[in-house]
């Protein structure tokens, strides 16, 4: 599923977010969208996922433009092309973790013994089984983002958005979560793309995408990944301090 | 999606947010309760006054219409038979059924399965030389020489009313002029200064009487029993007797005839112009007295009621849509999840037909509560009153009747929680899901 982004404008009232980005994923890629706060990363990945209009241009995913599908196609674009997993987790509280693991599943008319055994399925591969039937104030913040992930994974999707995953998380559950993210990508074929400013992502990618100022400038670094190992090379040469420099 | 899905996600709702669902479901719920209250008081003040004064009679209502030798027939052609016949037929037309009545010197004579439900002792006990009859409280006391001032404490009344009741029910009394009475039952009527059964009339301040001063109790008649044993001679009134299923009935048949009640004023005035001079009375206490009050009562409540209903959907409407404001990034999170704006909209239908029903059954228990509480703080007044108005042994009065006024009021609380969703479609878009998000 190759996904190709063309002349992307986004501006807010009169700020120009995103200014004529032009990019393409190819399909399966683990690609780390890089940027400091503010610099249009969340906003890119949004736009990618539909649920962020543009203020011109084009996302076509599989040949068909993203920002021209209106009523159940775009219900249909949510559930089966793309897994959303949200800053914040945004696990509904008075569901349990099992249920929310199931909502797309709900919407999508998935019957109640299937969503059930394949969010088992899902908890069962990200190691949350054990807190399938509680709610979410009653898991750690690890197990929620797990659960998150098993969310974005329940309807089999093609692409999976990831927006600061390891936000707020400690280093080793930074670790943890994106570890996971990698064996979900390994495992399911998917194409990834995260949007962080954790360097750590980066040592996981096959693509890294810089977002500054509004403009994009990607690289791949397939082989780094292929053999798992830290970062080598700065996509962007301008340090994360110099980001929040010409931001400010 | 399944029905139980939307229900599901809209119960996950309520739980999710308790403190907001309980703090709605009160104040809407208060507001409805309140209304839910004054209708099943009103309704159970006039449910039981009403069957106080018919049971009698088994719930039926017993008329008695007069065609008058009218003082203007020097000057007009006067036919009595034909009024008479004319009476009958109003009767017919009102729903009612003609019965024929005999008199034993002043007293009116009626079979005894029509006065069955206020005979309270055996018939076959009377005595050979006594006659049986039905009294009011008013007219045993006169009979049994037991005086009592209209002043006198509620609980002397109330006393006094006990001592007649022992003295008569099952007794002969023999009165002025030798005629011995079996007492077979006490009928209702005004007794000891209560005229209506206002807890005032018994020097008792209670906010109840708002409604029971509607409750006319009028007089009874003395009505002799006949048992098939009664050997005295009767003679058949000339006076139009009916029985009328409803009370409804029987009051729209009296309001009828009262428009041909003319005197000779009227004529005078040519305000007149059948020139008929007919009278029709309830026999048995006040029913269609009190009908006719309660109607005016009926209609102040209704008017607050729908006031107070459109004030409390309005407030139900804006609270419910102050929830779905706070509920964007729920809204934003489910399109996110694949959800068609139609599955929303379904989830947030049936949350907020939770809260209604939540509400409805809160309003509900609030209503009955109060009607409770009510009955509660007034049982020995209530006791009192119905013992004085009614001629009954002192009993516990429960004041409460289910009036189809309370389903418009449950059925608009249902009705705003969709009513609230149409009208906030534009919260339900799928449009910048990720500002909504975050």
């Amino acid at each position: 599923m190759s996904i190709h982004l063309k002349n992307i404008n986004k501006s807010y009232g009169k700020k120009q977010v995103l200014s004529d980005v032009n990019l393409e994923i190819k399909t399966n890629a683990f690609v780390m969208l890089k940027g400091v706060s503010g610099s249009g990363k969340s906003t890119l990945l949004s736009i990618i996922g539909g649920i962020e209009p543009m203020s011109s241009g084009e996302v076509v995913i599989d040949g068909q433009d993203v920002s021209s599908l209106k009523g159940g196609a775009r219900a249909d674009f949510y559930r089966h092309k793309v897994g959303f997993i949200f800053q914040g987790f945004y696990l509904q509280p008075q569901l349990t973790i099992a249920e929310n693991i199931a909502l797309m599943g709900t919407f999508a008319g998935v019957p109640k013994q299937e969503r059930r055994e394949r969010a088992e399925k899902l908890a069962e591969d990200l190691g949350i089984v054990e807190v399938l039937d509680r709610l979410p104030a009653e898991v750690s913040g690890g197990q929620a983002e797990r659960a998150c992930a098993a969310r974005a994974l329940f309807m089999n999707p093609e692409i999976i958005l990831a927006d600061e995953p390891t936000n707020n998380l400690d280093p080793e559950n930074a670790k943890n979560v994106i570890e996971m993210l990698q064996k979900i990508w390994q495992d399911t074929n998917t194409t990834m793309i995260v949007a962080s400013h954790d360097p750590m992502v980066e040592a996981y990618a096959s693509q890294v995408i810089s977002v500054k100022e509004g403009k994009v400038r990607g690289e791949e670094k397939t082989q780094e990944v292929a053999e798992n190992v830290a970062v080598t090379e700065e996509i962007d040469a301008a340090p994360a301090a110099e980001f929040a420099e010409s931001e400010a | 999606m399944r029905l139980v899905d939307y229900f599901r996600l809209g119960w996950a709702n309520i739980v999710a947010h308790k403190k907001r669902a309980a703090i709605v479901v009160v104040i809407v719920g208060v507001m409805f309760g309140v209304l839910i209250a004054g209708s099943l008081l009103i309704q159970g003040v006039e449910n039981t006054a009403l069957d106080m004064m018919t049971r009698s009679t088994d719930g039926k209502v017993l008329v008695r219409s007069v065609a008058q030798q009218y003082s203007f027939c020097k000057d007009v052609a006067c036919d009595l038979e034909a009024d008479k016949a004319e009476l009958r037929q109003r009767v017919t037309d009102y729903g009612g059924k003609v019965i024929e009545v005999k008199m034993l010197g002043q007293d009116y004579v009626l079979d005894a399965d029509l006065v069955q439900g206020a005979i309270e002792t055996e018939l076959s006990k009377a005595p050979a030389d006594a006659t049986p009859v039905l009294a009011p409280l008013s007219t045993l006391s006169n009979w049994l020489q037991i005086s009592m001032s209209e002043r006198a404490a509620a609980e002397v009344k109330v006393r006094t009313a006990q001592q007649i009741r022992e003295q008569a029910v099952g007794q002969v009394i023999t009165v002025m002029g030798g005629k011995k009475y079996w007492v077979a039952g006490i009928l209702p009527g005004s007794f000891g200064g209560t005229s209506t059964l206002a807890l005032s009339s018994l020097g008792r301040k209670n906010p109840l009487d708002i409604l029971l001063s509607n409750v006319e109790l009028g007089g009874s008649a003395v009505l002799i029993i006949d048992d098939g044993d009664l050997r005295a001679e009767t003679v058949i009134t000339d006076e139009i007797w009916a029985t009328f299923d409803t009370v409804k009935q029987a009051e729209r048949y009296i309001a009828e005839i009262a428009d041909d009640n003319c005197n000779v004023l009227d004529v005078q005035a040519k305000r007149c112009p059948r020139m008929k001079q007919y009278e029709a009375a309830t026999v048995i206490s006040s029913p269609v007295m009190t009908y006719r009050n309660f109607e005016g009562v009926w209609l102040v409540f209704k008017i607050l009621a729908i006031a107070l209903a459109v004030i409390g959907s309005i407030v139900s409407l804006s609270t419910y849509t102050r929830l779905v404001g706070k509920d964007t990034k729920v809204i934003a999170l489910y399109h996110a999840m694949g959800a068609t704006k139609r599955q929303v909209v379904g989830v947030y239908v049936a949350y907020l037909l939770g809260l209604s029903l939540l509400a409805s059954l809160f309003s509900l228990a609030l209503g009955v509560g109060l009607v409770l509480i009510a009955n509660l703080l007034s049982a020995t007044g209530l006791m009192q009153v119905f013992t004085l108005g009614f001629g009954v042994a002192e009993t516990r009065v429960w004041l409460f009747g289910w009036n189809n006024w309370i389903m418009v009021f449950v059925g608009l609380l249902l009705v705003v929680a969709p009513v609230c969703v149409v009208l906030n479609l534009y919260q339900f878009s799928s449009k910048k899901l990720a500002q909504k998000i975050k």
